[in-house]
């Protein structure tokens, strides 16, 4: 599986990015550069939970709006200002969801399906994508968080970890765990079928 | 709540992404809801810790100012009345090379609006605004632009900017430019003020001064004081802010004038801020010449004096220390003895001796901490105290 490169920081860059942080700090019109720099992967991150587009991009305009609000309060510990965004993002999805009763969405793709076979050493066949979809659709929203980001959206754990405000040990066990009860669905849905 | 599982959906292409960024709208979105936020704020107010006083006189009051102003008498020579209307500036800026407002408000329905306020121009008033500021303006504070003393209504419109979220309303521009350099002010408080009478606008008269109490959150100490010059399109320093420790040395007209001794008053009123100083005592020590005889003479002329608080020691009166030697030597005492009273700083030490001297200190001893070493030079008295079986005793009561 072939993690997406978006997210990598190098030093200089994390450096660039605080000094950018600082000036919209100072006057929020500086903050034109994170906004050009973030929206796409904000938008990609509400979208891939929605169903609505229009949706998305108005909860994306939300995301912006409160990180520019709370900005002052954003002090580099050691996690990026990407992922400080993501959980802006995702609590302003969730609140979409209770609020405004927008519909929770997965959005996957066949590889993305394939991959977790893999994962859980089993070979994909066409009768596993429904058996899939609702052993998904029906984890916990964590848990789903975890499946999504790792499996949907290509993510490395240390970014994983650094959204969720866990660690990255504590977010692989979790999702080996998740990764264990699908398993163990799909054995027996081929026992079954057998 | 259900989730609905889509398979292989259709990305949305960058072009599209892109046609929904719009900064600018993300801008004006957070200052419309910072302008709001703030104006919501039912704190605000209560929040409020320190009131600044201005004196407008001399000069055109159209002026937001950081912090506050001070239009000291020499200004006054340069014009001849005071307009209390931003009208001129504005009509200035219009004539600018750029044709362009300098004063633009981005969204007109939330600027700060004026409150307004009628008085009696020959019988003057005080005036509170919601901020719990005050505007103090004498009898006859108005001429008209022929210099003749006005009689009857006065409307004052007078708005005060307090933080970023009045300032972006306001439309105030902030940068300022210094040979060059630009910078961004940092207000502690602007005040902008206007008179009218039958929509006429009405000028200061030169002997007379408006008070503008000017509340703020901010401490004095940072902040210089600027006016805005709307032709030259800058603000234009007028000094370091010196509002406590500077108003008492204010030129000597203003001392004459009766609506400055008000004001005098109520600086004298504030008290100095407790800051460390080191302090030399160099003269040569006596029974009659010593720090503590120096300071109560001052207090005697009526002089400020200030007395350490951090420094504290075992002071003791001539008496007392004459009484307990008359008692060691009544019993042979041998020994190394440490002699004094209960532990006390110069502050109270003073207090105690006024008191006691019937000395009044309202207003001329202030507390201050110095740099003192050693800052406790309190040795033990319990050998002294076990051996003649004194009590703890005031310094001076004996």
């Amino acid at each position: 599986m072939e993690f997406s490169p978006r997210y990598h920081h190098t030093a200089d860059m994390l450096q660039t990015e605080q000094h950018l942080i600082e000036a919209a700090k100072q006057n929020p019109e500086h903050f034109g550069p994170l906004y050009d720099k973030y929206y796409k992967q904000i938008f990609g991150y509400v979208y891939q939970r929605m169903d609505c587009k229009d949706t998305a991009f108005d909860l994306t305009s939300q995301v912006f709006l409160k990180a520019l609000t709370n900005i002052e309060k954003y002090e580099y510990k050691g996690v990026p200002f990407a992922s400080w965004l993501y959980r802006i993002a995702h609590s302003e999805v969730m609140q979409s969801f209770r609020t405004r009763k927008n519909l929770r969405t997965v959005n996957a793709d066949i590889s993305d399906l394939r991959n977790i076979c893999e994962e859980v050493e089993q070979e994909y066949m066409e009768e596993y994508k429904s058996i899939l979809m609702t052993v998904i659709k029906d984890l916990p929203e964590d848990d789903l968080q975890l499946v999504e980001l790792r499996f949907f959206e290509k993510r490395q754990f240390k970014e994983i970890a650094e959204i969720l405000n866990l660690t990255e040990t504590n977010a692989k066990v979790k999702l080996y765990r998740i990764l264990d009860r699908v398993k163990k669905t799909l054995t027996k849905s081929n026992k079954n079928g057998n | 709540m259900g989730t609905k599982f889509n398979i292989d959906r259709k990305p949305v292409p960058d072009e599209e992404i892109n046609s929904h960024k719009d900064f600018g709208e993300l801008i004006k979105t957070f200052k419309k809801q910072s302008i709001e936020k703030a104006r919501s704020d039912t704190n605000f107010l209560k929040n409020k810790k320190i009131t600044y006083t201005a004196i407008i006189a001399g000069a055109t009051v159209l002026c937001t100012v950081t912090y506050f102003s001070v239009f000291k008498s020499k200004e006054t020579k340069q014009t001849t009345y005071d307009k209390i209307t931003t009208i001129p500036l504005q009509t200035n800026a219009q004539n600018s090379k750029s044709n362009k407002a300098f004063i633009v408000p981005p969204i007109s329905k939330l600027n700060v609006p004026y409150q307004k306020f009628k008085l009696k121009s020959e019988h003057g008033a005080t005036l509170k605004t919601q901020s719990n500021s005050k505007i103090i303006v004498p009898k006859n504070a108005f001429v008209n632009k022929k210099g003749e003393n006005i009689i009857g209504d006065v409307e004052i419109q007078f708005r005060e900017f307090h933080d970023q979220a009045d300032i972006i309303a306001s439309g105030i521009p902030m940068k300022y430019d210094s040979a060059g350099i630009q910078s961004h002010l940092e207000s502690a408080g602007m005040i902008d003020i206007k008179g009218y009478q039958n929509n006429e606008p009405v000028f200061i008269n030169p002997k007379k001064q408006i008070t503008v109490e000017l509340q703020s959150t901010q401490i004095a100490d940072k902040f210089n004081m600027y006016a805005l010059d709307t032709v030259a399109k800058n603000w234009t320093y007028l000094h370091r802010d010196n509002s406590l420790k500077g108003l008492e040395k204010q030129d000597n007209a203003v001392k004459e004038n009766n609506a400055t001794k008000t004001i005098q008053k109520q600086i004298d009123a504030i008290p100095p801020k407790i800051e460390i100083e080191k302090v030399v005592y160099s003269k040569k020590i006596n029974a009659i010449n010593n720090f503590i005889n120096d300071q109560i003479r001052e207090l005697k002329k009526r002089k400020k004096i200030y007395m350490a608080t951090n420094v504290y020691r075992l002071f003791i009166s001539a008496e007392y220390l004459c009484e307990i030697i008359f008692k060691l030597i009544k019993r042979d005492a041998v020994g190394t003895f440490n002699i004094g009273s209960t532990p006390s700083n110069y502050y109270n030490l003073m207090l105690s001796i006024c008191k006691k001297n019937k000395i009044k200190v309202n207003k001329i001893l202030f507390k201050k901490k110095i740099i003192a070493k050693p800052q406790y030079l309190i040795p033990s008295l319990k050998k002294i105290n076990k051996y003649l079986k004194l009590k703890k005793t005031n310094p001076i009561s004996i």
